[in-house]
């Protein structure tokens, strides 16, 4: 965030530089500025003429000084940047208040996209001009906290809560009469809850305490106007000088000084606006009836110098366990240093007779485990409750963080080596210990992505991925941290590969590793990211080119089919013998008909077996044993004539003879049956076939005889 | 562990009324070099005292005292704070005893400042303004407690030394009856702890920030970091030191991989 920007001097509203809860972000970049010189949204460009701009760099608008055509009359132009609103509702109430209170608003609304805001232009500069001029005398300042008074009560009464109240944002109007009023209502919001719940936004030197934890309510106000009221008096801020760490633990712990008033009565006021609890501190009734003379009570006593003696710090006395802890955080270095000498705990334990804070500190002392820093960290926590989590000399709230983090991924060796230390020292998971979920959660992200980190990349490396070092931790714990603190960062990174997630899946060493989407995880995406994409892509190719070449052989192999019909009738059975094994495997899921089954089959196969066996010979078969059988009996014949043939048959005879008496002479019988008829017929046929063979070799030998 | 130690009358002073001792050794002489002695168990006793009573006085009762702790400490398998002060205590009558008989003695006194280190735990004791330090990091803890008439009664910062070179007890040179009262302090002991003894001749001439800077030695040589310190200084008196590590290892934090 850019400081707060002083506008040129005589500028009615001065813009602070937090994003309130009224803008709205729609882009992370902040709006594109107006360009100044260029042509203003239609509606005004009619009505007003641009004078100058003023300087408000980096704030959520731009500001001009315009001139009405209508009347002349000097007006604010207020141009928020394109992609920034205000709210409606707050706009609205504010133009109907009261001018005499709040700074008037001639017209609001939107024209070609952006949202403008007119209002009204005071030569006479602001509050903070008047102080800067010194102190202000008391019979000055009355007036002027009158007046304040009365616009407070007033806002509050329509439900509006300033929030950001200070010097800049007192409009003066005029100084004689004096005429004061309200304005830069940017980070207002309507205070229907008793308490409004916000992040930041506020300026932090002028933020009620309540305000760090982000309850603000119409008390929060009352406590700007005693810092303004002190300011005035004094003549500097008991702030200055301090940074938002400091003023942040000063306002946890501590009371404000107000011994700079001399003057008792405004001393009394001062107290009893800056009294910490918002409960006790003065409100509209109690100003009132301090300005109508009387003295309303005031909850906290003024810092008074217990009698024992101080402990001596950083050139700075502490009274009390709370200031110190405020004084050891702020002086890191230094409070290690009278840590480790043991310069503490006679402090504790002999003078102030904190028994508690003693015992705390021998225990530090005694765990021989931690370093001095640790020990500092976990004795500030201890003595000054309430503190925000700070370590050495930064806050650990998430801006702060991030910008360290940011930091360090950018190169800066000084923010890695803070960001590397606070996870050596777990300075989070102390903070979160006492009470800070925020740092606990952000501590137990981060932890759980630095653990994973070297585990996943080496997962990558075993999966055949590209054989790169390893970064140091140091190097990955930054962006660790930011992705856990900032979900803006984890989507940008998230993006990277998520928008490469088709090719990512190709690369097989990128998916065997099996990468989820932690933040880890997506880390170690990053380096790998290159190479995995090319391996991805080259994958992609090889299974186009496969799938082409696969394509062309069916195609070919189709034609050749097409051609051979009973090739394709034999493709079609396997096919069905394929679909049947199948079936099969479906059946083999039940056992009794898997036994079933294969009894049939061998059934089946005995069968047709036996078929085949019986029937199955072939023509050419038939042929060759009829050739064989009458070789025989033409070799016989031609051997022995007819009366060996005869005997055969008549030894076949006797035999079927004998074997009919067997115990299966049915079967014999019949056997010797088809035997016997079996032999008549090769008889015949032998008979025959020997009177044709010996009547044609014959008479042909005849012939030749004759011849 | 490992011990270095030194004893050395210094620049200005004609004799060495200091003595050290380090595990059953007492040196009295003045050595010109640090010696370094590694101790493999417990229990260990060190310590350091700075006698009184001028020449030869001081010598002997420096070093009677150590002797003496030392046979009287070995009998002990482990030693309690109860023990430590019986012992501080008949070594106090004892050279009491020992300045009566002979008058070359009378007024003979020591201060004396050890560390028994055991299993787990270790027991400062001193008696007189001889001092045993903690090393804490980059900087020094003081354990013992000085028997000097207190400067300064304020808190923190400047509350670091009492002003005033008043020994208010010592061991023996005393003439009532009434013996010291050691102070005894009981402490954990961690794996990669470091203590420092010293009399004062070291700490009333070296300012400790400058002793923290001797014990942050980037050659780890803190005892002769510290000799070179005091020499610089003038010397003007003995001094001695003692440096125990506890070499355990471990202790620091990293950074992962």
């Amino acid at each position: 965030m850019a400081e707060r920007t002083r506008l040129d001097a005589g500028a009615p509203t001065r813009l602070d530089s937090g994003l309130g809860p009224q803008v709205t972000r729609l882009d992370s970049e902040g709006g594109q500025a107006y360009s100044r010189g260029g042509s203003l949204p239609t509606v005004l460009a009619s009505q007003y003429q641009i004078l100058r701009a003023f300087d408000t760099a980096g704030a959520e608008a731009d500001l001009y000084l315009a001139e009405r055509r209508l009347d002349g009359r000097h007006c604010v132009l207020k141009l928020y940047r394109r992609g920034l609103h205000p709210k409606v509702e707050v706009l609205e109430k504010l133009r109907k208040c009261d001018r005499k209170f709040v700074i008037e608003t001639f017209d609001s609304g939107e024209s070609d996209g952006l949202w403008y805001e007119v209002l009204e232009y005071s030569e006479q500069g602001t509050l903070r001009d008047l102080s800067d001029e010194g102190p202000v005398a008391p019979n000055e300042l009355r007036p002027i906290i009158q007046r304040l008074g009365a616009a407070l009560s007033y806002i509050h009464g329509i439900g509006i809560v300033h929030r950001d109240l200070k010097p800049e944002n007192v409009l003066i109007r005029s100084r004689s009469p004096l005429d004061v009023v309200l304005s830069d209502f940017g980070i207002s919001s309507l205070s229907e809850a008793t308490h409004h719940f916000t992040t930041r936004s506020r300026t932090i030197k002028y933020g009620a305490p309540e305000s760090a934890v982000g309850a603000v309510g119409p008390a929060s106000d009352y406590w700007s106007l005693g810092l303004i009221a002190l300011e005035c008096l004094v003549g500097r801020h008991p702030f200055d000088g301090l940074s938002d760490l400091s003023i942040a633990m000063l306002l946890a712990t501590g009371k404000v000084d107000t011994s700079g008033v001399s003057d008792p009565r405004w001393r009394l006021f001062c107290r009893g606006l800056l009294a910490r609890d918002p409960k006790q501190r003065w409100g509209a009734r109690e100003v009132m009836a301090w300005l109508a003379g009387q003295a309303p009570p005031v909850a906290e006593e003024e810092i008074s110098r217990p009698s024992q003696k101080p402990y001596k710090f950083a050139k700075r006395e502490c009274w009390t366990t709370a200031e110190l802890a405020i004084e050891l955080g702020r002086n890191w270095k230094e409070g290690e240093r009278h840590l480790a000498r043991g310069l503490i705990l006679p402090w504790l334990r002999d003078e102030l007779r904190d028994q508690e804070a003693a015992n705390l500190l021998i225990d530090l002392t005694e765990d021989r485990s931690l370093a001095n820093e640790d020990r500092l960290l976990r004795l500030i926590i201890g003595l000054g409750r309430g503190l925000p989590p700070m370590w050495r000399s930064i806050s650990l709230d998430r801006e702060t963080l991030t910008s360290h983090c940011k930091g360090a991924s950018s190169g800066s060796a000084d923010d890695a080596e803070v960001i590397a230390d606070l996870f050596t020292h777990e300075a989070l998971r102390v903070w979160g210990d006492a009470g800070h979920e925020d740092c606990a959660a952000w501590q137990r992200e981060w932890v759980m992505g630095a653990e994973s980190f070297p585990v996943l990349w080496k997962k990558i490396v075993d999966n055949g991925g590209p054989d790169k070092k390893m970064p140091s931790s140091k190097a990955y714990l930054p962006p660790l941290l930011l992705m856990t603190l900032s979900s803006e960062y984890r989507e940008v990174v998230d993006e990277e590969s998520a928008g490469h997630a088709m090719v990512l899946e190709r690369c097989y060493w990128f998916k065997n590793a099996e990468l989820d989407r932690s933040n880890a995880a997506l880390l170690v995406t990053r380096p790998f990211l290159d190479s995995a994409k090319e391996q991805g892509e080259t994958e992609i190719n090889s299974a186009a080119v496969v799938g082409a070449a696969l394509d062309k052989l069916r195609t070919d192999f189709a034609s050749v089919l097409e051609g051979h019909p009973k090739l394709h009738a034999e493709l079609v059975a396997i096919e069905a013998q394929i679909a049947e094994n199948r079936a099969w495997d479906a059946e083999i899921s039940s056992l009794p008909a898997l036994r079933e089954n294969i009894f049939n089959q061998a059934r089946n196969t005995l069968v047709s077996e036996s078929l085949a066996h019986l029937f199955g010979r072939s023509w050419g078969e038939c042929l060759v044993d009829g050739v064989l059988f009458s070789a025989i009996f033409v070799g016989t014949r031609a051997l022995a004539g007819y009366a060996i043939a005869g005997d055969a048959l008549g030894f076949v005879g006797d035999r079927l003879d004998a074997v009919s008496k067997a115990a299966e002479w049915k079967f014999h019988f019949s056997l010797g049956a088809v035997l016997v008829i079996a032999g008549i017929v090769f008889w015949i046929t032998g008979r025959l076939a020997s009177r044709y063979v010996s009547r044609r070799l014959l008479g042909q030998k005849r012939l030749r005889q004759k011849s | 562990m490992i011990c270095n130690s030194i004893t050395h009358q210094g620049l200005v002073r004609a004799s060495n009324e200091d003595s050290c001792l380090v595990d059953g050794w007492v040196r009295t002489a003045t050595m010109f070099r640090a010696q370094t002695v590694e101790v493999p168990g417990f229990p260990l006793v060190v310590a350091v005292a700075d006698g009184l009573g001028g020449h030869a006085c001081g010598e002997v009762a420096s070093g009677i005292a150590l002797a003496w702790l030392a046979t009287r400490t070995a009998g002990h398998e482990t030693l309690t704070e109860i023990n430590l002060i019986q012992i501080l205590q008949s070594i106090h009558s004892d050279l009491v005893e020992l300045a009566g008989k002979s008058s070359q003695f009378r007024g003979m006194g020591t201060t004396i400042a050890g560390l028994v280190l055991q299993l787990d735990e270790a027991i400062a004791f001193n008696v007189g303004d001889s001092r045993v330090y903690r090393r804490e990091g980059d900087f020094l803890q003081l354990l013992s407690i000085d028997d000097r008439m207190p400067g300064n009664l304020g808190f923190g910062e400047g509350a670091e030394g009492p002003i005033s070179n008043l020994l208010l007890q010592c061991l023996g040179a005393q003439r009532d009856s009434v013996p010291p009262t050691p102070h005894v302090k009981t402490l954990p002991l961690g794996a990669a702890d470091t203590f420092l003894l010293c009399t004062d001749g070291v700490s009333d001439v070296v300012s400790l920030d400058d002793m923290e800077s001797c014990v942050r030695d980037p050659a780890g040589q803190c005892v002769g970091a510290l000799v070179g310190a005091v020499l610089a200084a003038g010397a003007p008196d003995n001094f001695s030191i003692v440096e125990v590590r506890v070499s355990g290892g471990g202790g620091t934090k990293t950074l992962p991989e």
